[in-house]
């Protein structure tokens, strides 16, 4: 449907609610979309075609590579494949700390990007999905390409899922749809029919039955209580032997980590999904945790009489300490994930460097530090054996050589991403991270193919940054070699 | 860019051996095999393959120097062992019983596992 109305001098199109997605979205500052096109999403990929012809008039549209104009913004990035493209807005926003946005067709396209979407979601990541759907003068008439999407997503967007049918609801229906990813760090999933896409949009107007909604979200200060830290505090001061498990949610902690396992000369675990959190050289660090970790990550656990856990929902109870065994205190963002995994003494609700920070002032150092030193000799003698084990022969290459090797050579602010598989077990085990690298995986959906499109959506954050993608040839052939493509449409 | 090549669905295939006790089954396991590399090279891309140990560190060196996106294609060892931190018992156990129920190409590295094993245990390989 093409609208158009007078402007004062010329006819120009009106503003349809595929534009208005675009422009909204641009509020809410996203930069990038992934997604691939379809005919059931035609109306919101015209918001994108019209905003970069806006941008360049004189060139008809036409962009020179790299330059994105503010206000083209956001760019539309064609995947291969929705669960590609669902994959890179969750890296996206593991890589950012933004939300991912990705978009996509009805029927056949929205179903391709449950995979991804359930990536996101397991590892708490902000998505906001956006699919188109028959239009609504066909919707229950069993149309082609037709699927009950509210059934679809009800599951992964359990926290919000809609269906635009008014040009009038898509304001509030984008503007929840951001805001709720962000505050809950959860997917949330826009349906918008075909049709109305294409209509003029509406802002709602005063009077019963609109809704009248705005942009933007400011992520709170989360501390626990002054009474709880002090009662967290007792029970780390008590003890003699101090294991700390860190994971996702310390990634931004690094220094509190530090300061609070020296005062306690406590050893530091990472679960995978934290493994930039904490510099590997740090004293005391043991390293990756579980199957794929080391031997003192394991020996700390076993050993241990008391477990600091923090932002971590590391899922494998038999490499923590037996109940009984230790005095355990955890502090997490999210209260839903508090005495999960162990049963903890003081169960702490708040963001991980905030709450460290609040709980120092409380802790007493222990002049006893004979189990870090323990933990340190350990460390010193695994890193032997990783080495001889990256030097026993195989036929042709040992896989732990070439990990070996890459860690000798690792640039400044490296981005990793790994896929599931042994290729993990290297990843955690071999890589040395410093200061200011990134890394990640897909950590509690543990699917395949994540690897690929991860690095593509860490290079369109960060151009400049080397960008490392490990896999292994099951996920290659799963969908990497196909991410090779989107590679070679977007490197230049 | 780098694939990890040994024509195995390597992870699965060692749990089968160390959890289930089970031998690998190629018809699920095998992987066909694929040029990584050359298909980098088609793109335009850079492809490198390497098989030769003395050529890993140099081939490392080329990737980090490229002017383009790398795949670095390592034809690696599927038997190679993905041993946990600590080897318990009754995993070796397990793993053993695969070997022994004719997984049809573990036995080259069952020397390896065990030394690995070792290492794992005791800190230091041999010690």
């Amino acid at each position: 449907m093409f609208v158009l109305h007078h402007d004062g001098y010329r006819f120009v199109m009106a503003k349809t609610v595929g534009d208005f997605i675009h422009e909204r979205m641009r509020a809410w500052g996203v930069t990038r979309v992934f997604g691939y096109p379809g005919d059931g999403i035609n109306g919101i990929t015209a918001g994108f075609e019209h905003a970069e012809a806006r941008a360049s008039p004189a060139t008809g549209g036409a962009r020179k590579r790299g330059a994105v104009e503010e206000n083209e913004s956001p760019r539309f990035i064609q995947a291969r494949h929705e669960e590609l493209a669902a994959f890179m807005a969750g890296a996206h926003a593991k890589f950012t700390g933004e939300v991912g946005v990705c978009l996509a067709t009805s029927g056949p396209g929205a179903i391709h990007l449950l995979n991804g979407l359930y990536d996101a979601d397991t590892d708490h990541m902000p998505v906001v999905a956006i699919v188109g759907q028959a239009a609504t003068t066909a919707m229950g008439g069993s149309y082609q390409q037709e699927v009950d999407l509210q059934a679809l997503f009800k599951d992964v967007a359990r926290n919000y899922v809609t269906t635009v049918t008014s040009p009038a609801a898509v304001r509030h229906a984008i503007d929840r749809a951001f805001r709720i990813a962000l505050s809950e760090r959860c997917v949330t999933c826009v349906i918008v029919p075909k049709d109305v896409q294409e209509m003029p949009f509406e802002t709602p107007p005063h009077e019963h039955n609109t809704i009248h909604s705005s942009v933007g979200y400011l992520a709170p200060r989360v501390i626990p209580r002054e009474v709880d830290l002090k009662r967290a505090a007792e029970v780390l001061n008590a003890g003699e032997k101090v294991a700390m498990l860190i994971g996702a949610g310390a990634i931004n902690a690094s220094s509190e980590v530090i300061q609070v396992a020296d005062i306690l000369g406590a050893g530091i675990a990472k679960a995978l999904l934290g493994k930039a959190a904490l510099p590997d050289d740090t004293p005391g660090c043991t390293g990756s945790i579980g199957l794929l970790g080391t031997k003192p990550s394991w020996d700390m656990m076993k050993n241990c009489d008391t477990l600091l856990m923090v932002g971590s929902t590391f899922p494998y109870s038999e490499f923590l300490p037996k109940e009984g065994q230790a005095r355990a205190v955890q502090i997490d963002l999210k209260g839903r994930n508090l005495g999960l995994r162990y049963p903890m003494e003081v169960a702490l609700e708040g963001d991980a460097a905030e709450s460290l920070r609040a709980l120092l002032p409380y802790l007493k150092r222990k002049p006893n530090r004979a189990f870090r030193q323990e933990l340190e000799t350990g460390m010193r003698e695994w890193r032997e054996t990783l080495t001889a084990m990256a030097q026993t022969p195989a036929k042709p290459l040992n896989p732990a050589l070439v990990f070996h090797e890459l860690n000798k050579q690792l640039p400044d602010r490296a981005i990793f991403t790994a896929d599931a598989g042994s290729t993990a077990t290297w990843y955690a085990r071999y890589l040395d991270f410093r200061a200011g690298m990134m890394g990640s995986l897909s950590g509690s959906l543990a699917t395949m193919g994540p690897a690929m499109p991860y690095a593509v959506a860490a290079k369109f954050a960060y151009p400049d940054r080397p960008v490392f993608a490990l896999a292994g040839d099951g996920a290659m052939q799963m969908n990497g070699l196909n991410v090779l493509i989107t590679v070679k449409k977007y490197w230049k | 860019m780098l694939v990890l090549n040994n024509r195995d669905l390597n992870m699965v295939t060692w749990e089968l051996r160390a959890q289930a006790a089970e031998p690998k089954f190629d018809a699920a396991q095998v992987l066909p095999d694929f040029p990584y590399a050359a298909y980098a090279d088609s793109l335009g891309l850079m492809g490198l393959r390497v098989d030769r140990p003395e050529e890993v560190a140099k081939t490392w060196e080329t990737a980090l120097k490229a002017d383009r996106p790398v795949v670095v294609e390592a034809v690696i060892d599927p038997e190679f062992p993905m041993m946990p931190p600590h080897v318990t018992l009754k995993e070796a156990k397990a793993y053993a019983l695969a070997v022994l129920k004719g997984d049809p190409d573990a036995k080259h590295m069952i020397g390896e596992t065990i030394k690995t094993a070792l290492a794992s245990i005791f800190g230091k390989p041999g010690k």
